[in-house]
């Protein structure tokens, strides 16, 4: 596959990856398996199973490793690159927007109900992410006194999750 | 120097996002408002939900947060910034998947990493809670919106877009 188709399926891809980690693989899936026949469905399956761990954006990382898969680092760059370009391209325009319009005192009332809305999604969210979390001691532990630590004694939110990934790799190694 | 404090931030944000583009909100949070006064709750409550209504990954915020504090050039160091480790990291995941990622030292990092998360994830969830019922109609939008999301298949865009509808009503 050359750079070139790679970049314009990616920069598609950009264009239409609504809904969040799921559908974008889906839709992955769809345009590089199923219709290129460039990789096996493993491979997207690998994609996810391999970046999910690490730091970061997963539907990005999943892009680059597909890329890196389909034609090296080039490919890995490119398809990357060409997957962002529309969601940051429509977030200049949003963001251009934004001054003079939507943060006009008129519009004060349309930006309290979407902070609403963020608030409760960020508690879904934060559902979410704690749900597997919970059957631990230590998890419940660890995220209580980060809230307390940020919240109270006001520590750097990055301090607070580094420490916690240190506690995390120094309990591991007692264990074994 | 904007330029070069925003790319620092975002990569910074981007290296402790253990939990995906999510986890790295509430890092977006007290990075933009509590630590450097980028982003006013208000701003940055529409900067979500815009990263949710575009395609693509939700920490593009991080265009919207270098593109309000520093225009074009602002939009790139901080989206560069965000996405440039985690581009290096799943590209070498993909070269060299089973000495890397099955290491156990990133794995138990990871594990200790995400409750950490979560916990601050709280803390932005109260910050903004401060800010974000004036009045009681507003308690009851966000009410509905969680009910709506945890127990509906409703897109998120969609619950956005009803928000900012029924603010633009109740702010009449």
């Amino acid at each position: 596959m050359s750079l070139l188709t790679i970049g314009l399926i990616f920069l598609r891809l950009g264009a239409l990856a609504f809904g969040g980690l799921g559908a974008t693989l889906a839709l992955i899936e769809r345009e590089i398996v199923a219709r290129r026949g460039g990789l096996s469905k493993q491979d997207v399956t690998d994609a996810l199973t391999y970046t999910k761990l690490l730091p970061g954006s997963t539907v990005v990382q999943v892009v680059a490793y597909i890329g890196w898969r389909l034609r090296g680092w080039w490919g890995s760059a490119i398809a990357t690159g060409a997957f962002l370009l529309p969601s940051a391209v429509l977030m200049v325009l949003l963001a251009a927007g934004y001054a003079g319009i939507i943060d006009s005192p008129a519009m004060l009332g349309v930006r309290q109900g979407v902070l609403a809305v963020v608030v409760a999604m960020l508690l879904m969210t934060m559902e979410r992410l704690a749900r597997p979390l919970i059957a631990g001691w230590l998890p419940v532990a660890i995220g209580i006194a980060s809230f307390l630590l940020v919240l109270i004694l006001n520590i750097s939110a990055v301090w607070a999750v580094v420490a916690s990934g240190a506690v995390g790799v120094l309990t591991d190694r007692s264990r074994s | 120097m904007t330029h070069l404090h925003l790319f620092i931030r975002f990569v910074v944000i981007s290296l402790v996002a253990f939990g995906g583009g999510q986890a790295a909100l509430p890092l977006v949070e007290r990075a933009a408002i509590h630590d450097t006064a980028w982003l006013t709750p208000s701003t940055f409550g529409t900067a979500v939900a815009f990263s949710y209504i575009t395609p693509g990954p939700v920490l593009i915020i991080a265009t919207f947060v270098g593109f309000h504090v520093a225009g074009l050039w602002g939009a790139l160091s901080a989206t560069v910034g965000a996405f440039i480790a985690p581009w290096v990291l799943a590209t070498l995941a993909a070269q060299a998947v089973k000495r890397f990622v099955t290491n156990p030292r990133l794995r138990a990092f990871g594990s200790g990493a995400a409750p950490a998360v979560v916990g601050v994830l709280g803390v932005t969830v109260l910050s903004l809670g401060r800010e974000a019922f004036p009045s009681w109609p507003y308690v009851l939008i966000a009410a509905v919106a969680f009910g709506l999301a945890r127990w509906t298949p409703t897109h998120p865009a969609l619950l956005l877009v009803l928000g900012g509808a029924c603010g633009f009503v109740l702010g009449r």
